[in-house]
């Protein structure tokens, strides 16, 4: 009945892309008699409304049974039933142009998926999508004169903070629910955000972002700090905006902003639909499917997960939360099941509030999921990075409270710890302390996350009465109970964790479930197969700690003291000392001016001598403490077929021997008049962010693309290079770039002057050594 | 008084044995029943030096004297090996020095102006301005070196190189010692034909010399150069200064060199190697002069060979089934910070398989050595490309393709290095390697003990943890219950050959 009921309908449906809408979809297609939906997608900067359908719904594994159910007439069958109309929730009247004004005036149901589910989203975002947005789309159906049904998907946790029954009451009959004025949280939304911006723009923060982003890069040049800086701006305004959406909801007796949004936006609804009918549909927290499309169906990480996963990887060892606490969870193909059955039954007279719901129907108890997860984590336990099972430990079940004040005493310690190493000059093993901490940190900060939000929900003591749908369920005839099943009551939760949700959820969450051990060779292999293919055009290679062990400094000392006795020798240096400190603190600021200005030590040297002792300096100093590794690495690249420039502040005396290897060697050059050098530069060499400019001036003579080229290089002032070409890869990293590159994704070296990082055999090939000369 | 070879019962009771570990130094218990084979002592060193060399300039096998053979107008040159480099530095002058300065001297009476001193060095590195000066002397180092008379052969220059064919490219040979009037060439230990041609050779000639059928290149090398061949011989008392018990036989320790020996391998076992190092540079040893022959090349050879004989033949005609070895710092090709483990695999072979061999063949050669896969950037970077890019791809005893010599022995990097740096040839590791395959193809295995088991299994060794298990891999090797096993003790003179 529902099926005919639905059959030969128009359906339009917002928010059709998330999870809750893909399913929605699917199930209309499929089981909707043939009936039309109309998806109102917001286009994509790249795609239009038609395409992110296709791309982000159709080709969707939800769709892999209708697909087999209809073979080869699929796309025909899509292309007559399922259509796109740009539309935005955010916008009034949905930002609909004349074409989708006239496609919605053809609908007969309107459903409202769309929402900012996000438990933590900011105020603003949360105001403008789940409070303006029911309206707005009662608005379009409205002003484009349909007569048409408005289900609204909203939340059962619009209930709010309390304990004991929630029945299926509309938000203004509730006597619990606060009678807030909405337009006045509008209004102070949109306020909050304008303040928000204001003060992330007044001189004291700036200086603070300026001087954060400074900190994180270290002397990466302005335009990189900048972007950086203002990168801080935004997410500051949007922890503003977080927080604020937080405490107004908390205020209010919500749990948080998407609840108090989602309650707000009913009450807007009931008071600006006119004569538009409207059913609510509130479900609790939406899990895997049990049965529809396919068992375990579930599209991008939602509540639970990443604490599921969490708990697997041993990362959480209790979670706050009642043991005896109901957790209310339901499977995504009841909510559609009832949205389908309300569809096909139509508008009450009285706008109808349905919610799906488990916990008083077939209650999971938040003691029975733990111990059922558990459970199938010592059966199906999650791998570590060395091929060992995690062992899932006991839990506990303890106050929120005491939980907050130990992860942010934790968090706190952990980042004067991190801030603390990134200040010392560290590479190789003690750089990986640094990383070492930031894992922890951030994993902390996501357990710290976990809680403040999810608490709410493992410690809610609300039962959510479905009175009405149940009614609704019990009015459908056998088969289509049978059909389009949203009693709850039939939910096996030691089946349903066990063999659909869990593994499901594993399956999803890209972790460790085979005792595998990824050695790091296969990882380093592939990278640098992706480095070396033959597509890549040109590798960038800075020279201090990239390729050797030293610097511009030993360099000078090595020649200037090379024929002096040992006593002359610690005469020199005691010259020289006190104007270290000035030195380093030029180069802390600005490398070009630290070449300058140390260069100039060079004034009155006799210039032949010095350009034969450079040889001497290569063979005796620089030789010794190159890297093997990333000689080879060069040689590999020039074999490859790609063109090699190296890029260095040392003196073109220096490194005139690496010719060989190299292109184009960019270097510093000095001036002589009558065979003495003069100190100063005729070629100063670029650095910092002139050095990406350099690159890709040199790129674009010389015809390459960037993103074909690759860049080595080993400290945060080296940034904007690595920034600027396809593959950037961080070789010995000082603990900033280091923390960069793990964040960043970029590849990272390891060398040293014995070279014991050997490449693996299996990617030069013998034919390549061949030829390699 | 000298002390001659010995072959040493053990027994439950006998002590344990100071194994050279590299840099380090280890204790080992030899199993009750085997045998610790004792290399002969150091000789008597040559009391008059200035007269042996002399008789020896006089009297020269198969040879005019010296003396007759200098004229004023002549081109003269001076080539010596550059044997013995990788020792530590001597308190005594260098044999080559000894022995070039009474030449020179002579070439000075007869009024020579034109005279060069040329290392020969072959496909090895340049020697360094400090090692030059450490083998001839600060004396003749200033007065040649200020002039630029003193050259490092470069098989990779054709300015420097002259074809002896008559133009069909087949032999190259250094210029100026062929077209000196006399070529005097002054060796370090007890060296051969062969060698001396490979070290003035060019390269493709030097890599030629190294197959089997090089005859006819000595011969017209040999025929064509003016040559005259100085051979010396030293022997050394490695650590008789510093540490004398390394000198002594273990069974014949006094309690005081035990414990010395005990404090030694704790010390040099727990201090990193950079301290180990820098103890081993303060190091000095007492190398002195034990024979010295001049004459023809042959004769020469002949002589010096037996002098080494004389001492060397161990004195029962022992064969064993197992035979171990140590390898210490100081070996052939080996840089003061590093020795790759290529060059120590090829120390260890030459040592144990060379001559006549106590091991016998398809026997197992245990190592005793921390095998690791670390480079000298400075010296050896083309050892680091042949051991990750070769042998990463070879499998067990597979040949190294005439392809890849080419492409190592082409490389413009390598040669550039070679050339004007302290680098050893592009085409160094691969001879070097295929010595070790022939060395080999003798054994029935070779087990290394507490070296790092990638790097062992890359060169077709296989890495044990401690003695015990290699005699128990060795026994079931060799399907054998009982088997002979023998220790062959680091020599404490160093007979120096290469």
């Amino acid at each position: 009945v529902i099926t005919e009921s639905l059959s030969g309908r128009t359906i339009a449906i917002t928010g059709a892309t998330g999870f809750l809408g893909t399913v929605i979809v699917e199930r209309l297609l499929r089981s909707g008699g043939g009936c039309r939906v109309v998806c109102i997608v917001r286009p994509s900067r790249r795609f239009s409304a038609w395409e992110r359908v296709r791309r982000e719904i159709v080709r969707n594994d939800c769709f892999d049974r209708l697909r087999a159910e209809l073979g080869d007439e699929f796309d025909t069958y899509i292309d007559e039933h399922l259509s796109a109309i740009a539309g935005d929730v955010s916008q009034e009247g949905l930002g609909l142009d004349e074409d989708g004004i006239k496609e919605l005036a053809k609908c007969d149901t309107v459903i409202h998926s769309a929402a900012a589910v996000s438990f933590d989203s900011p105020l603003d975002v949360a105001v403008e999508i789940n409070l303006l947005g029911p309206t707005r789309v009662a608005d379009a159906i409205h002003q484009s004169g349909a007569n048409a049904h408005l289900i609204a998907v909203s939340t059962a946790y619009v209930a709010g903070n309390r304990r004991g029954d929630a029945f299926e009451e509309l938000i203004t009959e509730t006597w619990y629910s606060p009678d807030v004025d909405w337009r006045a949280e509008v209004t102070s939304g949109r306020r909050v955000l304008a303040d928000a911006q204001n003060s992330s723009r007044q001189a004291e923060q700036l200086r603070k972002f300026w001087k954060t982003a400074r900190r994180e890069l270290g002397p990466a040049g302005t335009p990189l700090i900048a972007e950086r800086s203002e990168k801080l701006r935004e997410d500051w305004v949007k922890q503003r905006l977080v927080e604020q959406g937080k405490a107004r909801a908390q205020s209010l007796g919500w749990p948080d902003v998407y609840a108090y949004t989602k309650a707000l936006g009913e009450r807007a609804l009931l008071e600006t639909r006119g004569d538009t009918a409207v059913s609510f549909v509130r479900p609790s927290i939406i899990e895997s499917a049990l049965e529809e499309p396919t068992p375990g169906w579930i599209r991008g990480f939602r509540m639970a997960e990443p604490i599921i996963i969490g708990v697997g990887k041993g990362l959480l060892k209790g979670f706050p939360g009642l043991p005896e606490g109901v957790l209310d969870v339901i499977p995504v193909d009841k909510v559609v099941a009832a949205i389908c059955t309300i569809a096909a039954a139509g508008p009450n007279e009285q706008p109808g509030v349905y919610q799906i719901a488990s916990g008083s129907r077939q209650p999971l108890k938040y003691r029975t999921l733990v111990d059922l997860t558990t459970e199938w984590y010592r059966e199906h336990p999650l791998y570590d990075a060395d091929g060992q099972p995690i062992i899932v430990e006991r839990w506990d079940y303890p106050r929120r409270g005491k939980v907050q004040r130990q992860l942010n005493e934790a968090i706190r310690a952990l980042t004067v710890a991190e801030h603390a190493l990134q200040v010392l000059p560290l590479r190789g093993k003690p750089g990986d302390w640094a990383a070492k901490l930031e894992e922890s940190r951030i994993s902390a900060e996501r357990a710290r996350g976990y809680v403040d939000i999810y608490s709410a929900y493992t410690e809610s003591e609300a039962r959510f009465r479905i009175d009405r749908t149940l009614a609704l369920y019990e009015s459908l005839d056998d088969e289509d109970k049978k059909q389009f099943n949203f009693d709850p009551i039939d939910i096996d939760w030691r089946y349903y964790l066990h063999n659909i949700h869990l593994p499901s959820v594993v399956e999803q969450g890209r972790v460790r479930n085979k005792p595998v051990k990824k050695t790091s060779i296969d990882r380093a292999a592939r990278a640098r197969q992706t480095l070396l293919s033959p597509a890549r055009q040109m590798a960038v290679f800075d020279f201090e700690n990239t390729l050797m062990r030293s610097n511009v400094i030993n360099h000078y000392a090595w020649l200037t003291s090379r024929n002096l006795s040992n006593y002359e020798r610690v005469a020199l240096a005691a010259k020289r000392l006190p104007r270290f400190p000035s030195l380093l603190a030029i180069e802390r600021k600005d490398r070009g001016d630290f070449l300058r200005a140390f260069y100039r030590w060079y004034k009155g040297a006799p210039a032949e001598q010095t350009r034969q002792a450079g040889q001497d300096l290569f063979n005796e100093f620089v030789l010794g403490r190159i890297f093997p590794d990333g000689i080879q690495r060069v040689r590999d690249h020039k074999a490859a077929g790609h063109h090699t420039l190296l890029i260095t502040g040392e003196l073109d005396i220096v490194v005139e021997p690496l010719r060989e290897l190299f292109d184009e060697i960019v270097c510093a050059r000095m001036s002589e008049e009558d065979g003495v050098l003069t100190g100063e530069l005729i070629e100063v060499p670029p650095v910092g962010e002139a050095r990406a400019l350099f690159v890709k001036n040199y790129a674009d003579q010389h015809g390459f693309d960037l993103s074909e080229c690759v860049a080595y290089a080993d400290s945060s002032s080296d940034l904007p290079i690595l920034d600027a070409v396809g593959h950037a890869v961080a070789v010995n990293p000082e603990t900033r770039l280091a923390a960069i590159a793990r964040r960043r994704g970029w590849f990272v070296e390891k060398w040293t002057s014995e070279g014991n990082a050997p490449l693996p055999a299996s990617i030069v090939d013998r034919n390549e050594v061949a030829t390699s000369a | 008084v000298h002390k001659p070879s010995l072959v040493y019962d053990v027994t439950a009771t006998s002590p344990s044995v100071l194994l050279h570990n590299g840099g380090r130094f280890r204790l080992q218990r030899m199993p009750a029943g085997s045998q610790v084979i004792y290399g002969p002592e150091a000789r008597e060193p040559i009391v008059h030096i200035t007269q042996a060399i002399a008789g020896a300039l006089d009297k020269p096998l198969d040879a005019e004297p010296l003396a007759s053979r200098l004229r004023a107008d002549m081109k003269l040159t001076i080539a010596f090996d550059d044997g013995l480099i990788w020792l530590m530095p001597s308190h005594e002058p260098d044999g080559r020095r000894l022995a070039i300065e009474q030449v020179l001297e002579m070439a000075a009476v007869a009024g020579v102006d034109d005279v060069e001193l040329i290392v020969a060095r072959g496909l090895n590195r340049r020697l360094t301005n400090s090692e030059l000066e450490r083998v001839l002397g600060e004396r003749v180092y200033d007065a040649f070196g200020q002039q630029g008379w003193i050259k490092q052969h470069d098989a990779e220059d054709p300015e420097q190189l002259v074809d002896i064919t008559n133009g069909n490219g087949q032999i190259q040979i250094n210029k100026r010692a062929v077209e000196s009037d006399l070529l005097i060439y002054v060796s370090s230990m007890a060296t051969s034909a062969q060698q001396i041609v490979a070290s003035l050779a060019g390269r493709d000639t030097a890599l030629r010399l190294q197959q089997s059928d090089s005859t006819e290149i000595i011969d017209s090398a040999l025929n064509t150069l003016q040559l005259f061949h100085v051979g010396t011989i030293s022997d050394e008392r490695s650590c008789a200064r510093s540490m004398p018990f390394v000198e002594f036989r273990e069974p014949n320790w006094r309690l005081r060199d035990r414990l010395a020996a005990n404090v030694l391998c704790s010390i040099t076992q727990t201090v990193p190697r950079s301290v180990a190092q820098a103890f081993w540079k303060t190091l000095r040893t007492d190398r002195r002069l034990v024979a010295v022959e001049a004459g023809s090349v042959q004769s020469t050879v002949a002589a010096l060979q037996s002098r080494n004989d004389e001492v060397s033949d161990h004195s029962s005609n022992l064969t064993v089934d197992v035979l171990s070895v140590d390898v210490p710092q100081s070996i052939p090709f080996a840089t003061p910070t590093h020795a790759n483990p290529i060059v120590a695999l090829h120390y260890a072979l030459s040592r144990a398989l060379s001559g006549r061999p106590v091991l016998k063949p398809g026997g197992v050669l245990v190592l005793h050595y921390p095998l690791a896969a670390e480079f000298d950037s400075a010296r050896q970077l083309c050892y680091f490309d042949f051991y990750n890019r070769v042998l990463g791809k070879l499998s067990g005893t597979e040949a190294v393709s005439e392809d890849i010599v080419k492409t190592f022995a082409g490389d413009h990097w390598y040669t550039q290095l070679y050339r004007n740096s302290y680098a050893y040839h592009g085409v160094h590791p691969l001879v070097l390697w295929r010595q070790c395959q022939q060395y080999m193809k003798q054994v029935e295995a070779v087990l290394v003990i507490g070296g790092n088991a990638t790097v062992a299994e890359r060169l077709g060794l296989r890495s044990l943890a401690n003695l015990q298990d290699a005699l128990e891999v060795a026994r079931d090797l060799l399907s054998m219950n009982e088997l002979n096993f023998a220790h062959l003790h680091t020599p404490t003179s160093s007979v120096a050959k290469s």
